[in-house]
């Protein structure tokens, strides 16, 4: 059951929240809608969901047109950021909902209604919690209760705003294994916003960068990160260092130094490097090495990431393995050689 | 360990010295006193200084019985009648969008910034018989000023904005995904009305009915002008009061007045209550 959005274009009184976007989803696919805040990733999930209307454009799911089908009618499940749980209502009563505001000829009797509740609950790992309300619960367990209550009115299509935006890193890392396992165990079509690229790369099938209420790039995590299409999904797939640059006559590009005249003819051009990709050496390694002081280092986590200024004072950031950090015996204030393994010229 | 903790107390930066707290909390209580509690007590003083039997006789003669019941019918009706209007405004102010919500919020308020009285004269100029509507009315013999419709009117008008001007804020407060929610599981829009909107502003609503009754009952201004003082068939409480105190009965004047105090008396004890099921919410 694919979801496809056609030519969506929506404006809140003097702002394009989405300018023309068309987007496809395949059967059983989970895709993650990335951008900043403003990119319009959250209204176009709203509008898929029925919540917002679009002044422009098709939403079709299931193959069916769906742009005038009432929200109740769409059988659409929606996860918030906030969870929006019925604050009083137990847990068992918030998962049962969708089944007990069916009309008569649909609804399931009371057992069948308590025996699915309690599969649920079982399923999303809060077996004996019932009888709690939201409010007593962890943040983790409410948006586990916010999945099951969507989960009870077998959903054709899964849409998650923010899913564990509200959620400390280590519960949200947890959630994140768990929604996936549970995507894979139940082939729902899912789409998640996020504006964590972490989260988009490592759980999406696909992801689809936002900016501006346009889509900037659509691929998998592997292609949006090593492929970025732009500047923009470049930034926003992680750090970066920007440099100044020119293309020699021979089609190579290169890193103006400091002070260097562009020669005449030229064009400049911007040239990004992520901090993996800078080489450090206390030598410079030819002559156009760039010379950096180290000002700031930290050694917590996988690699040893350093904060480098180079000598008009503009912040430089690379990273190195522990190994070649202690070869190199880098120290604060040490001034050291720079030099990219590899460059990304935008258009 | 007691001394460590007063230390810690009278060090505080916000903690003034003894002689200010003194002082400040002296004048509190001495301005509480004379302003509120004394007046209170001495309703009860004088409704009592001829002994309980006065007392009584006061609030059980004819008129003093029709006023009660004219105040409660007027009540049963005001506040129920406000009751939906203001949880129907609230539900379409605070859970929607539309045009002209603005003024309507203001509209709601009105009662609260004109004079009673001027608004009791509003409706004398609106049904009086020098009025095209009054003169319709009077000849299809239709009876609104000077009888119970107009003092009912009055009261709506008085107390429209109570039970509007407290879910409003909570409602807003709670926002619109809970709805959202349970229209996307498949609930009506009267199912999530019933289920969740409702539940969730309970105690706010009652908190809202309480203190519109407690108006509805006490009302001068307006339900004064409207009501045309006809003992025994126009009188509410209030009024009732004035005409014994204006005819220098005092003690009756006082003993009835004590049931409007005993009411308001309750309906703090109330209010305190549900604030605190209130903060829960």
């Amino acid at each position: 059951m694919g979801i496809r959005a056609d030519n969506i274009y929506k404006i809140f009184r003097d702002f394009m929240a989405l300018d023309g976007v068309s987007l496809n989803v395949g059967t059983g696919e989970l895709v993650a809608l990335l951008g900043p805040s403003g990119s319009g990733k959250t209204t176009l999930l709203r509008i898929i969901a029925g919540l917002e209307f679009a002044d422009l454009g098709e939403i079709y799911i299931d193959r069916e047109e769906a742009s005038h089908t009432p929200v109740k009618e769409r059988r659409v499940g929606f996860v918030f950021q906030h969870y929006a749980l019925f604050r009083h209502m137990t847990v068992f009563e918030n998962i049962a909902f969708g089944l007990r505001v069916r009309p008569k000829e649909s609804r399931p009797s009371e057992g069948e209604i308590r025996k699915k509740v309690m599969r649920l609950i079982d399923l999303i790992h809060l077996s004996g919690l019932h009888n709690r309300y939201p409010a007593q619960l962890s943040g983790g367990q409410r948006q586990r209760v916010a999945l099951a209550r969507t989960l009870a009115v077998d959903p054709k299509v899964l849409l998650l705003d923010e899913p564990f935006g509200a959620l400390d890193a280590k519960v949200r890392k947890e959630l994140r294994r768990w929604l996936r396992k549970i995507h894979d165990e139940l082939n729902i079509t899912t789409i998640f916003v996020t504006h964590d690229q972490e989260e988009a790369l490592e759980l999406a099938d696909r992801v689809v960068v936002m900016n501006n209420g346009k889509i900037e790039q659509v691929g998998s995590p592997e292609d949006v990160y090593h492929n970025p299409a732009n500047a923009f999904v470049y930034d926003f797939l992680g750090n970066y260092n920007a440099f100044d640059g020119v293309i020699e006559e021979n089609g190579e590009c290169r890193v103006l130094k400091n002070g260097e005249r562009l020669p005449a003819g030229r064009e400049r051009v911007r040239l990004f490097a992520r901090p993996h990709d800078m080489e450090i050496s206390p030598q410079p390694q030819d002559k156009n090495a760039i010379p950096a002081r180290i000002i700031h280092i930290n050694p917590a986590g996988p690699m040893v990431s350093i904060e480098l200024e180079n000598e008009q004072g503009k912040l430089l950031q690379a990273a190195v393995t522990k190994e070649r950090f202690m070869e190199l015996g880098l120290e604060k204030r040490q001034t050291v050689y720079l030099k990219a393994r590899d460059m990304r010229l935008f258009n | 360990m007691t001394d460590y903790a007063l230390n810690i107390r009278t060090n505080h930066p916000l903690v003034e010295s003894r002689t200010v707290r003194l002082t400040l909390i002296g004048a509190a209580l001495f301005y509480i006193g004379i302003m509120i509690f004394l007046p209170l007590v001495i309703v009860f003083i004088e409704a009592l200084r001829q002994g309980a039997h006065a007392y009584i006789d006061a609030i059980t003669e004819p008129d003093a019985l029709a006023a009660i019941k004219l105040t409660l019918l007027t009540a049963s009706i005001a506040v129920p009648l406000n009751l939906v209007f203001g949880l129907a405004a609230s539900w379409a102010i605070a859970k929607h969008d539309f045009r002209g919500k603005h003024l309507l919020i203001t509209f709601i308020d009105l009662p609260f910034s004109v004079s009673p009285v001027i608004s009791g004269l509003i409706y004398v100029l609106l049904f009086g018989s020098q009025a095209a509507l009054g003169q319709w009315l009077d000849s299809h013999n239709i009876q609104i000023l000077f009888a119970v419709p107009g003092i009912v009117i009055a009261t709506i008008f008085v107390t429209f904005p109570f039970v509007a001007r407290e879910m409003i804020p909570l409602m807003q407060e709670q926002g619109v995904e809970e709805e959202e929610a349970a229209i996307l599981l498949g609930a009506t829009g009267w199912q999530t009305f019933w289920r969740v909107t409702l539940p969730n502003v309970k105690w706010g609503l009652l908190y809202g009915v309480l203190l519109c009754n407690a108006r509805a009952m006490g009302e001068f201004g307006a339900v004064s002008v409207v009501s045309g003082h006809i003992r025994g068939m126009t009188n509410t409480i209030p009024l009732h009061v004035e005409i014994l105190y204006n005819e220098y009965n005092f003690v009756a004047a006082f003993a009835v007045a004590s049931l409007l105090t005993v009411l308001a008396l309750v309906t703090l004890l109330i209010k305190e209550g549900l604030e605190r099921r209130l903060e829960k919410e």
